[in-house]
């Protein structure tokens, strides 16, 4: 392109001497024979031709280069499709020609800037989906890898719903899940958790979490069956999207923001729909597994009961203790280094230490009795028909059996409560245990 | 589930004391097993005997003196001494507290552990008559609601 250039063919400055050539040159000349010779001889008409010739010649040169550019131009004009238009104007002069070429060729340049424009603004909207469904598979990609880390759904839940806030922006995000009959579970994110509270009393809105179905306000959707969205939550625009699991509707997910003159799109849908579906697959995880916890009798590691079923067993005693009007006692068994044994020999060796006191506790305590594991660290023993004072003894008695095991480094404390002085349910008198062994260090 | 403690049990003692036939013991065992509580209180409700003749043949049987609450009056400092619930749930009344005895009426006086218990929970030593389960329950809604 630089060579076809004006500036690279000095017209401007070729011109100047053309006319200098032709027109100041020779006058010059003629002046200064006929100021000196008053004549003119033929050897003065020769130069003065000659000068004139050479003038021409540089005018021919610089018309020769316009219309070699003129020429190139049409060429690429020609090249660029944009001949067409211009051979239907019909001009004979070179210069207008050029002009009107360069105008085609100003024009076409202006129309693919503007193509341009468009097209990297399609790109940034593209760059900007693209973006959306990376996050969009990130998120869900992280929640199966924390998934599979054993981290437990209600974190999972949060991570997706402040996830989901950043993808589509919006101000906040609620999802609320059915726990029983009318109680709803949630999880929310840019909101305080007293307006949901609130927000869960109102009966319309339990009427929207009875009916669970979609529901969308914004600049598109004004119609307004209700007003919760703006009392409560303080948002303008709301999308509520039903959760559901693989047999029913689980809950319902809300995002809203305060925007004005804002609509949702097609694509928020879409990704709240995307994010409810694999929300609602977790909830149904975490309710199989809730149930699966609630079935479970024995503790996995040492085959006794688990803390659940022996306070189930404890509160089944209790009643027999109370229609018989017998004593119930309860031994709770905690060993103090526990923590620091697992530091010391590890989780495994602990747990064989553990199994192995509570089998020595198993061969020396009455097949009526009930034994489990409660937390970590702790042992329970229900003592049926036994007082405090016989409680105490048999407690005693175990403590001694499983000081004389091998595992010399065990610090063992204990605590005897009994039905009816230290309670009458199951809970009491378990609180009361913890509470009693909670201030004291060593029985 | 019946304390290995007791010589003999209620039942045997009352077809023993001729109170019940042994019939009506075997009647009343039928219904314990089925419905369960006390074999006492199942022969009181099948009517083969009253409350005061259980009482008065444990009485007789166990040299527990017999104490017939109705006219009995219990002071507020010795009621304090054992909670209503422990009262609700051994079927027992403290009495009288003198020097370092404590007096109860009790339905079922062979019941070891409630004694001991007693005596742990007041440090005193428990001095025991014998009434009968309405009497005492009574006898605890009277005075622990006077009290409350």
């Amino acid at each position: 392109m630089k060579k076809d250039s004006l500036s690279k063919i000095n017209l401007k400055k070729r011109l100047w001497v053309a006319f200098s050539f032709a027109t100041f040159a020779p006058l010059a000349i003629l002046v200064y024979y006929l100021v000196n010779f008053k004549t003119l001889s033929w050897f003065a008409i020769l130069v003065v031709g000659f000068v004139i010739f050479v003038g021409w010649w540089f005018i021919f040169n610089v018309f020769s280069s316009i219309l070699k550019i003129q020429n190139k131009s049409f060429k690429t004009l020609e090249s660029i499709g944009g001949s067409l238009k211009f051979k239907e104007i019909e001009i004979e002069n070179e210069v207008e020609r050029l002009d009107m070429v360069f105008n085609i060729l100003s024009s076409k340049v202006k129309e693919s800037v503007e193509e341009l424009k468009k097209v990297s603004f399609k790109t940034e909207e593209l760059n900007k989906a693209i973006t959306q469904k990376v996050n969009i598979f990130s998120a869900i990609l992280q929640a199966h890898a924390l998934f599979s880390q054993g981290t437990s759904a209600q974190d999972i839940l949060q991570f997706l719903v402040d996830r989901l806030r950043e993808i589509i922006n919006m101000k906040t995000i609620v999802a609320f899940f059915k726990k029983k009959s009318d109680v709803f579970d949630y999880f929310l994110c840019g909101i305080n958790p007293a307006r949901v509270d609130i927000l869960l009393n109102k009966e319309d809105f339990k009427t929207i979490l009875k009916e669970r179905k979609e529901e969308i306000i914004d600049k598109a959707h004004s119609k307004e069956r209700f007003t919760f969205h703006k009392d409560i939550l303080g948002l303008k625009n709301i999308l509520m999207f039903p959760i559901k699991s693989s047999k029913e509707n689980v809950g319902v997910i809300l995002a809203g923001n305060s925007k004005e003159d804002f609509s949702f799109s097609s694509e928020d849908c879409e990704i709240v729909e995307l994010f409810t579906h694999y929300m609602g697959i977790l909830w149904e995880h975490n309710l199989l597994s809730e149930r699966i916890q609630d079935l479970e009798i024995y503790d996995s590691l040492t085959g006794v009961y688990n803390e659940k079923f022996l306070l189930e067993r404890l509160d089944e005693e209790i009643k027999r203790a109370v229609t018989y009007r017998r004593p119930c006692g309860f031994i709770l068994f905690r060993i103090d280094n526990y923590y620091s044994l697992q530091k010391d020999l590890g989780l495994v060796e602990t747990e064989k230490v553990f199994k192995k006191i509570v089998n020595e506790i198993k061969s020396n305590m009455r097949p009526i009795d009930i034994i489990g594991r409660i937390g970590e660290d702790k042992i329970g023993i229900i003592l049926i028909e036994k007082n405090k004072r016989q409680s105490k003894e048999i407690a005693s008695f175990l403590k001694e059996k499983i000081s004389s095991l091998k595992e010399n480094k065990l610090n063992i404390s204990f605590i005897v409560v009994e039905t009816p002085l230290d309670g009458e349910s199951a809970f009491q008198l378990f609180n009361c245990a913890q509470k009693k062994l909670g201030t004291s260090s060593s029985s | 589930m019946k304390p290995e403690k007791k010589e003999k049990l209620i039942g045997e003692i009352l077809v023993e004391r001729e109170i019940i036939t042994p019939h009506q013991l075997e009647r009343a065992l039928e219904v314990q097993q089925k419905e369960g509580g006390l074999i006492g209180e199942i022969i009181v409700r099948l009517g083969f005997a009253t409350e005061e003749k259980i009482a008065q043949c444990l009485s007789f049987q166990y040299g527990f003196p017999y104490l017939p609450l109705e006219n009995y009056e219990i002071s507020e400092e010795v009621l304090k001494l054992v909670p209503v619930n422990v009262c609700q749930h051994y079927c027992l009344i403290p009495l009288d507290k003198i020097g370092n005895t404590l007096t109860v009426a009790i339905c079922d006086p062979l019941n070891k552990e409630a004694i001991e218990d007693l005596e742990e929970l007041t440090s005193l030593n428990i001095q025991v008559f014998v009434s009968t389960s309405s009497d005492i329950r009574k006898a605890i809604e009277k005075y622990y609601k006077q009290n409350e």
